[in-house]
This record gives C-alpha cells, structure tokens and sequence, in this order.
C-alpha cells in the first residue's frame, strides 16, 4: 500500500471515451491537483487532455494489449496516486482503476454521481434503491469510487499529456475490435433525436405509426429491452439500458416505455426526455420532462398532423 | 485445457436488490426485508460457467438460497453465511476473494458484472492478483486460454486471456429458469457453510459513514391530457419541443 492517504488532489482513470468533464468537474470541488490517468490510444489521451484536469498521464497501449493488460504496472504506478481515485464506469476503465485501488487500500464505492467537501470531509452522494433516495456519504481518509453522474463538457485549454509506454504482456491480448457499427448503435449513439419503443406500442400499426413519426423528427429508431426480446422487432443493437446502449441526444421521445430505473440510467444525459404512455401512474410521468397520458393509436396520428 | 478440467467458481447472490429496499417519504433507505438476491448478471454468469465446465463450486454470502448455483450446474456450493454488504464495496469484494482462496485454485471466477455494485467484480479480481475482464458477453475455452468476447463503452471486443482469470458477466436477456427437477435436486448437493471469522476477515472498519439520504430532486415535469383531447396534447407537446429548441 502507498501512502496516497496523504497526498492531496485526485486521479481520474478512464479506458474509454466517456464523461471524462462531469468527472473531473466533480474531482474539481474537492480542491487540489487533478490528473487524468488515460490507458488507450491518443484519442483518449486528448479527450481526457480536453476535460478539464491540470495534467495527464497516458498509458500508450503496446499493440495487442487492451487497457486491462496494465495490470502490473499500474499497481506500481500506483505509488504515485493520490488520496481520492476516480473511474468511469465502463468495463474496461473500472479494471484499470481496481488495479490501482487494491495498492491504495482505500474503501471503494460505485456509481457516485457527486464529490464535495466539509472541512476534511469528504462528501459523495450516490442514488440508493434503484433511483428512490440520494444518500450523502462521508469520510476523512483514503477514497476511490466509480463516477456515473452526467457529463459536463469543459472549455478551456487542454492539459499537458506525459505519455508512459506500456509494454505487452503474454496473458492477455485483443484480438479483433468492433466499433458498433453495426452502423445502428453507432448511429444511436450519435443521434440528436431518438424515438424509443416500448411494449405499451404492443401493435404492428402502431410501430408503423411511431416509425413515421421518427421519420419526420429524423430520429433514430430505439427500443426497450423487453420489445427486442419478447416481440423481436428489433435487434440487441437497438435496445437502450445500462447493459446494451446509453445515448445522449437532444431529445429522447419514449413510446410506451414505463421507465425503468435500467432505461433511464442509460438516457440520463439526454437534455431533453418525452414520454407517451397510456397509463397515468407509469413511473416515466416523474422521470420526464414532457408527457401525453393518452392512447398511442390516437396521440401518434395527432403527432403525424402537428409535426 | 479440456474444458472439462477447467475449475471454475460462480459467485452468486453476494448482493441485495434494491428494489427490495424500502424507500421512507424523507429519503431514508431501509434495507432489513432485502435479502441477498440474484441478479440478472448472475444467471449470465451461471449460464456462462456452464458452457464453459462441468466442474463448478458455487460460492455466496449471506442469506440468500444456497440451491441457486446447484440448481445451474454447480456440484457443490460454499456459503460464507454472515458477510453482509457494507458502504465500502471492498468488503464484499474481500471476502468474495477469500472465500475463491478457500476453493483451491480454480481457472474461472465468474462472477455477474452487477449493476448494483460496479466496483465489487474489479475489486475481487484485484484482490485476487488475477487478471479481470469486465462486462463479458461470451467465453469459450481455446487451448490453453480462453477467448472471451465483451462489452466496453463503445466496442465490442475479443480477446484471448490465460487462466486463472476472473470474467465479470453481463446480463443480455432473461435466461430460463431451472426446471422443477433441477432445483429439487440441487437441495440434495453439498454446501459447506464457514463465517467470515473463519475465513480470517474483520469486519470493515467505520472509514465511510452515511451522513444522510433524501428523495432525489423532483424534475419539473409537464404533463399533457391525452385521453380526451390527444390533438390538443400532441400540439401542446410539439409546441413545447419546439420551444426548447429539439426539433
């Protein structure tokens, strides 16, 4: 274990491209030095370089090797870390920064959406019981967590980058990447306008309905979980939830959808959420910003006239 | 590796639901009905172990039914039976670790990459020194490795990594549940059932406290009848997307 306890500021740990901003912004009210640890490709490293923190340390993969492969080093490395240890939530990220935190010896918590300070306190809140409670939670030592809050785009100039070439290991290597281009969550990923169905569209014509009402929003077609599963009419590549797609665009419109607390985390960056659903108690009336309780075979033409 | 040889651990039920949590009018989160609970990551995680060997010990903490792991291809199943969750996620993660060094030495620790607590997977297989791989979608055992395909924020990848190795399973649909016949059998299979103090472990320490919860902000929302007057509601919303600039 170092002696990281001491030390002021924090490291933010990414693998993936991700709300790097909102992390940092949330590392910032803490007070002290922030250094963006980045393991990926230089695109990674700039995005990190463009989120805000005073320096960054980019871990340049050897060819083959996936960001996990840094096991070894980063737990030496570790020495270096501070007192607070950040991470995105993804996959990849989250080994990266576990590698670090088993050598920091700091308790761990995940999904934290805030950081703050009393006095030498440290302060997190994190959403408890699927979304229903927002827990603040203290301590005055060592802290290493899992940020899943929203995003926060920073203006400024980017930080300087120290690249450490990372060297191959023989226990792990990448064998094929796919960006998912199965073209479709890509394009959702990217969409300004999502329409999202769900099992209350529960009809062929409505599908057809709420098909033509993408088209004239020029929104990308997404589903619930249950609609690729049970109905089948659409693939995994289109389904919205925490496990398959979170998305981000400008206006998520959701048809039929209850809501979720696994959709809504993955829509949680859209700035604008829409929701039509028949029945008035759907959880989505209170997770929303607009709302028709009304019958999809009757709103949706009414929507066709007026867009 | 034969992948009948390949010793595998599935970790199961080592974290509660929270939807089983009880949520007060002021906030406060009353967790003493939730039970340890599967998630659907878990039964990810199991069907992945089947599919991966025939040699597989289920391990769990706390209260939950020790039949599940049984019930889905595992010969027997340690319980480490007062391990409770706690604020810091090490903790479980720790004595999920000890209870996979008590087993011996399996290849394959699988484990469900578990929304409900993110960093307990990537913490046991730092515990562990092992290498981790995190929202795993399939693994088939190559000739000595394992090739394994996952989920990162914006790919899916594939890789080969060698054993022993801890592979944090991602949900992708429902899987079935056991048969009748399976989960009557699976009670009949061995459980051994040791403590935490057993295992060598403290209880965690008083490091992170909870200072409060409260409801979540409310949103403004904006609700528009439909039922009666559905080309009212539709105009009224477009108007109000137009106004906000999204369409």
């Amino acid at each position: 274990m170092n002696d990281g306890a001491n030390r002021a500021g924090c490291w933010v740990i990414g693998a993936d491209s991700g709300a790097w901003g909102g992390m940092v912004a949330a590392a910032r009210s803490l007070g002290g030095p922030i250094t963006a640890v980045a393991a990926g490709d230089r695109v990674l490293a700039e995005e990190a370089a463009a989120a805000g923190a005073d320096a960054v340390r980019w871990y340049d993969l050897a060819e083959g090797a996936p960001p996990e492969a840094l096991r070894t080093l980063l737990a030496a490395d570790a020495a270096a870390a501070p007192r607070i240890v950040l991470s995105l939530p993804d996959a990849a990220s989250r080994v990266v920064w576990a590698a670090v935190v088993a050598e920091l010896g700091a308790p761990a918590l995940g999904a934290v959406v805030g950081l703050g300070r009393d006095g030498e306190s440290v302060l997190v809140t994190r959403y408890a019981a699927q979304g229903k409670a927002l827990e603040t939670l203290a301590t005055d030592g060592p802290l290493a967590a899992v940020f899943d809050g929203a995003d926060l785009p920073w203006v400024g100039e980017p930080a300087p980058i120290t690249r450490i070439a990372a060297p191959g290991t023989d226990f792990l290597r990448l064998l094929e990447a796919a960006d998912e281009a199965g073209a479709e969550e890509a394009d959702l990923k990217t969409a300004e306008r999502v329409v999202g169905i769900g099992l209350g569209v529960r009809k062929r014509e409505r599908l057809v309905l709420a098909e033509s009402v993408a088209a004239k929003l020029g929104a990308a077609l997404a589903c619930s979980l249950p609609v690729c599963e049970d109905l089948a009419w659409f693939g995994e590549s289109r389904v919205i939830g925490v496990s398959s797609n979170r998305i981000k665009p400008q206006l998520y419109l959701m048809l039929g959808i209850s809501g979720s607390p696994q959709h809504m985390t993955a829509v949680r960056d859209a700035r604008i959420i829409a929701a039509v659903n028949i029945d008035p108690e759907a959880s989505i009336f209170s997770k929303c910003h607009y709302g028709i309780v009304g019958d999809l075979a009757e709103v949706l033409p009414a929507l066709l006239e007026v867009l | 590796m034969s992948e009948n040889s390949l010793k595998c651990v599935l970790a199961f039920k080592w974290a509660r639901n929270p939807e089983d949590a009880r949520v007060g009018l002021d906030g406060a989160v009353d967790w003493s009905s939730a039970k340890m609970a599967a998630s659907d990551d878990d039964e990810a995680a199991a069907l992945l172990a089947r599919g991966l060997s025939a040699d597989i010990t289920g391990l769990t903490l706390g209260d939950g039914d020790v039949a599940w792991a049984a019930a889905r291809g595992a010969s027997s199943t340690l319980s480490i039976s007062d391990a409770r969750p706690a604020l810091d996620s090490g903790w479980i993660a720790a004595v999920l670790a000890a209870g996979v060094a008590r087993l011996g030495a399996p290849a394959v620790v699988l484990v469900g990459d578990c929304t409900w607590e993110p960093a307990v997977p990537v913490l046991l297989g730092a515990r562990l020194g092992w290498p981790v791989l995190a929202g795993v979608l399939e693994a088939t055992a190559a000739e000595g490795s394992l090739r394994v395909t996952r989920r990162t924020a914006t790919k899916k990848e594939t890789l080969t990594v060698t054993t022993p190795v801890v592979l944090a399973v991602l949900a992708r649909r429902q899987e079935k549940p056991p048969s009748m016949k399976e989960i009557l059998a699976a009670r009949k299979k061995p459980v051994e059932r040791l403590t935490t103090a057993d295992l060598g472990l403290k209880p965690p320490g008083a490091e992170i406290k909870l200072r409060g919860s409260a409801p979540p902000p409310a949103m403004q929302v904006t609700v528009y009848a439909g039922r009666d007057d559905p080309a009212g509601a539709a105009r009224q919303l477009v108007a109000a997307l137009r106004s906000e600039g999204v369409i």
